[in-house]
């Protein structure tokens, strides 16, 4: 072997031993297994005598959502709302909070938006020059980062000073904040916010003013996608910056990691805890107040947020708690969200099934036994020989 | 002298183990015999537990051998008989293998540990046959039958106890009763005590000391480990004592005293002090006045009225058996936990005092002290952070320290934004501590995980010594480092005492606190006990002080 040879062989090496690799790798490996499952209920289904059909399912559940650009435009528009939840739960996770609360967060984050444009600014008259200024859509995102922060501030406060564990007191919100907007805009008797000319079945708030709405970038494509995927990607940049670039973050990620070392070198983790806790609140009800600034009709209706606050906690488990790979994460899922629409929509198989494969990915992702065993078996065996060797030179240079 | 049939019952012959390069136990060897209570004494880390531990099975020794009677050997049940009928036999002992818990327990050996290991919510009964139940078919428990069987247990060996009391309603000594019925059941030949006086009132070691006599009887034999020196002299037929993974000494209590026993275990110190500039002026730095911790759940504070003062020029060592409230001293003195009364003062200038115990952590570490935690891999390090993050733990309160430390005057960087880090400047500063303090590593960016606990401890040693503090609260500065390292941490530590830096040193390790100390004062059970100067030591009373808190009977009586 020449040393050439040898050196570019240990670089290889290097690169397919490294834990960022072997993350990546097992997260497809993942997917690899997730999709192996579901292929496998599919057919299991099929002999049962279930009719569904693969080229249905290839055609709603793949084609026309990657292969057209309304397809990819929505798939992109969910995956807005993706972002802000996979950050909600990622930071809170960085702080070593398990934040469950996102879905609550971003509910609250998504009415008191639309309370505030469609009710308070038009129907205050100190504040009725917002609904002409453009200042106010940028005032109507904060108002729902701040009552979604106010909603994990609670279980921040709670766990800081109490002790209360927050995955109790997060799920607790979440039903508090259900029954607050069945309040809010669920009765046309009794709701203070409520749209009492509205026909439609469920709650909703009035449309909001022109000047918080946010428009469609192309609605010849989609009328679903908006700007407010800009605003998405801006604020999961400043995310990494945030968690890897200041003092803030080096605080919030050193309590996570080991909240005795922290506090032995001075950090005050209970302030961390609650400051962690309103920042993941604060993300979850941006994402809400966007989502009823970019849809159409411009206003909050029950269930709106569907289930994207659930998801994010698979998007941050995807991406490992990092802001930037969350947004490929959210992605996939916003890709998965619409399939699931799609196939509703469309076919009479199960969505359900995309709940499944979602399921899955995350079951494996976060089982990493298994893949870790596949991998190891299909990759790092084949090396072992060489390894060994690098090792031992190693350990010569180490002893020299 | 002859009591019963004398005959040996096991043997632990030659016993070496090792934890990577670390030695705990070398070529011990110990004997019981039938019916016999055998006392195992020694300080933490002495090896007791790991000895204790290869006999239950929980760790495998690197060499030597384990051997048991004749008569033990043809006790055992079946299955265990044959599997270790092949052994090597020499003069009527059997060589056999434990090679976990489980085998341990069919072979007979049992242990009580000093912390329970009992289901609260279940009966005594239950308790006693978990593992092993009594049982009707499959899968039904035979209520009656198991009750009238732990009756007749503790009947046949003089330990009343209620078969149908729940375990968490009872008082701790019936606790320990419960353990050993346990071991009983499972027809333990040789069962270990591990500490059991520690949760103990005296009526109830009372209590236990007959009940090991009745187990003596019925021929049971028995080890007892302990540090304290009272009870092994007032129960056991033979004591052993271990210090540094070897067995130093055997004794009976009917042949030594106390104060010999105290010796023992402590060993002969060498008073190597190490070389120190003499100075003359001493200005208090640093006074710890009557400083009292409660415990939130016993009477007994934690912390007991402690005073001391530390001057400029001088390292105090804190001597001690560990856990008689050294952790927690610290604790309080950086602020962890608030102390119930008291006051800790630090004068970094002369006229210039800060009052601790209004203070946050945070803003006594920016005071100008460097604090070397106990525990430095839960304490000290983020595991999952890289070299310079860990480093950095140290500065992010006062960026200006590293600043002073990596760059003098030049102030390259700009340091002053409170919201981002200063990165280039965490990376000098890493960079000079590594290179300063020889830590092998690959790069500052290497996982602080991967690296090992000595340069893990260069690591904190770099970082706090950087601070160029006045005063430095060091706890078991080199705990689990190998020879090299400590020589590096002692050298630092003198030279930053020469400077004129005061220096709290605790440490369970006495030919440390011999070596660095100017002055030791001695912690037993939250309080300080004696103070000595290195200068006029007297070894056996320092030995007393730690180990039972008062001096030596002759003092006493003066």
């Amino acid at each position: 072997m020449t040393e050439h040879h040898q050196h570019s062989k240990k670089q290889l090496q290097s690169i397919v031993t490294h834990p960022r690799t072997e993350q990546l790798f097992m997260t497809l490996i993942s997917f690899f297994l997730a999709f192996l499952s579901v292929a496998l209920i599919i057919i299991v289904l099929q002999n049962a005598g279930f009719d569904i059909s693969m080229d249905q399912l290839y055609r709603y559940g793949v084609r026309d959502i990657i292969f057209t650009s309304s397809g990819l435009a929505n798939t992109l528009y969910w995956t807005t709302p993706l972002i802000f939840t996979g950050l909600s739960v990622g930071i809170a996770f960085r702080a070593g909070l398990f934040n469950i609360g996102s879905q609550g967060q971003m509910a609250m984050g998504a009415v008191s938006a639309a309370i505030w444009a469609a009710t308070i600014v038009p129907n205050t008259t100190f504040l009725t020059f917002l609904a002409k200024s453009p200042l106010n859509l940028v005032i109507t995102m904060f108002i729902g980062g701040i009552v979604g922060g106010l909603w994990g501030y609670i279980p921040g406060k709670l766990k800081a000073n109490f002790g209360a564990h927050e995955v109790i007191t997060t799920i607790l919100m979440n039903l508090v904040a259900t029954n607050m907007l069945q309040f809010l805009v669920g009765s046309r008797t009794y709701s203070p916010f409520v749209n009492r000319s509205s026909v439609d079945a469920y709650g909703q708030t009035e449309v909001i003013v022109k000047s918080a709405k946010i428009e469609p970038i192309n609605p010849s494509v989609s009328n679903f996608l908006n700007y407010s995927i800009f605003i998405a990607l801006v604020i999961a940049i400043v995310m990494h910056i945030v968690l890897f670039r200041t003092r803030f973050g080096y605080r919030l990620r050193a309590t996570g990691l080991n909240p005795t070392a922290a506090e032995a070198s001075g950090i005050n983790t209970k302030k961390m805890t609650i400051q962690a806790m309103v920042l993941s609140g604060a993300l979850a009800g941006i994402g809400g107040a966007l989502l009823v600034q970019g849809t159409f009709p411009y206003r909050y209706n029950l269930g709106m947020e569907s289930t994207l606050g659930f998801e994010g906690i698979a998007v941050a488990l995807l991406a490992q708690n990092a802001p930037l790979p969350i947004i490929i994460a959210s992605l996939f899922f916003g890709y998965l969200h619409q399939s699931k629409v799609n196939l509703d929509v469309n076919t009479d198989i199960p969505a359900d099934l995309i709940f499944v494969f979602q399921a899955l990915v995350i079951l494996f992702a976060s089982s990493p036994y298994l893949a870790r065993l596949l991998y190891r078996r299909m990759i790092l065996d084949k090396t072992a020989k060489n390894k060994s060797s690098m090792l031992q030179s190693n350990q010569q240079e180490e002893e020299s | 002298m002859d009591t019963g049939p004398n005959q040996v019952a096991i043997v632990l012959e030659n016993i070496s183990k090792s934890f990577g390069k670390v030695r705990a136990l070398s070529n011990v060897t110990i004997k019981v015999n039938e019916g016999e209570i055998l006392a195992l004494l020694g300080e933490n880390g002495a090896g007791k537990s790991t000895l204790m531990k290869i006999l239950s099975g929980l760790y495998q020794p690197d060499s030597g051998r384990i051997l048991i009677s004749d008569r033990w050997l043809s006790q055992l049940p079946e299955s265990q008989r044959v599997k270790n009928q092949n052994g090597d036999i020499t003069e009527g002992l059997h060589e056999i293998t434990i090679s976990n818990p489980r085998e341990g327990m069919l072979l007979g050996i049992g242990m009580v540990y000093q912390h329970f290991q009992l289901v609260e919510s279940l009966t005594v009964a239950e308790n006693i046959t978990l593992g092993d139940e009594i049982v009707k078919s499959k899968f039904v428990i035979d209520d009656e039958l198991m009750f009238e069987t732990i009756r007749t247990l503790s009947e046949k060996y003089g330990l009343p106890i209620d078969p149908k009391a729940k375990v968490e309603d009872l008082p701790v000594g019936l606790k320990q009763r419960v353990e050993i019925l346990k071991q009983l059941y499972r027809k333990a030949n040789l069962i270990i005590f591990d500490e059991p006086t520690a949760v103990l009132t005296p009526l109830e070691v009372e209590e236990l000391f007959n009940t090991m006599q009745e187990l003596k009887k019925a021929g049971k034999s028995m080890i007892f480990i302990s540090h304290k020196l009272r009870e092994p002299l007032a129960i056991a037929d033979r004591i052993v004592v271990m210090r540094k993974g070897e067995v130093v000494g055997e004794t009976t209590p009917s042949t030594t005293t106390m104060a010999d026993l105290a010796t023992m275990v402590v060993g002969k110190k060498i008073v190597s002090s190490a070389e120190r500039a003499k100075t003359q002026t001493h200005q208090v730095l640093f006074e710890v006045r009557g400083l009292t911790l409660e415990n939130p759940s016993s009477p007994k504070p934690l912390l007991n009225n402690i005073s001391f003062k530390v001057h400029t020029h001088e390292i105090l060592g804190i001597a001690g058996i560990e856990g008689n409230g050294q952790t927690e001293m610290v604790d309080t003195l950086v602020g962890l936990r608030k102390p119930s009364s008291g006051s800790i003062v630090f004068s970094p200038h002369e006229g210039q005092t800060v009052d601790f115990t209004s203070l946050s952590t945070q803003e006594i570490l920016n005071s100008g002290i460097a604090y070397i935690p106990e525990d430095r891999g839960t304490q000290g390090l983020v595991q999952d952070f890289n070299i310079t993050e860990n480093v950095w733990l140290a500065f992010h309160g006062s960026p200006e320290t590293a600043q002073k430390y990596a760059e003098g005057q030049q102030k390259t960087h700009n340091i002053q934004s409170k919201i981002f880090l200063p990165l280039q400047l965490m990376k000098t500063t890493s960079s000079k501590i590594v290179n300063t303090f020889n830590v092998k590593a690959q790069s500052i960016n290497q996982q602080i995980k991967n690296l090992s606990g000595g340069n893990q401890q260069k690591v904190i040693l770099g970082r706090e010594f950087a601070k160029n503090p006045k005063l430095v609260i060091a706890s078991q500065p080199t705990r689990g480092v190998d020879i090299g390292v400590m020589e590096q941490v002692h050298t630092n530590l003198i030279n930053l005492r020469n400077e004129g830096a005061g220096i709290v040193l605790v440490s369970a390790d006495l030919d440390e606190i011999l070596k660095l100390a100017d002055r030791i004062v001695i912690l037993y059970e939250g309080q300080i006990v004696g103070e000595m100067n290195s200068g006029e030591l007297d070894l056996e009373e320092l030995s007393h002080l730690m180990i039972s808190g008062t001096y030596s009977e002759e003092e006493n009586t003066k």
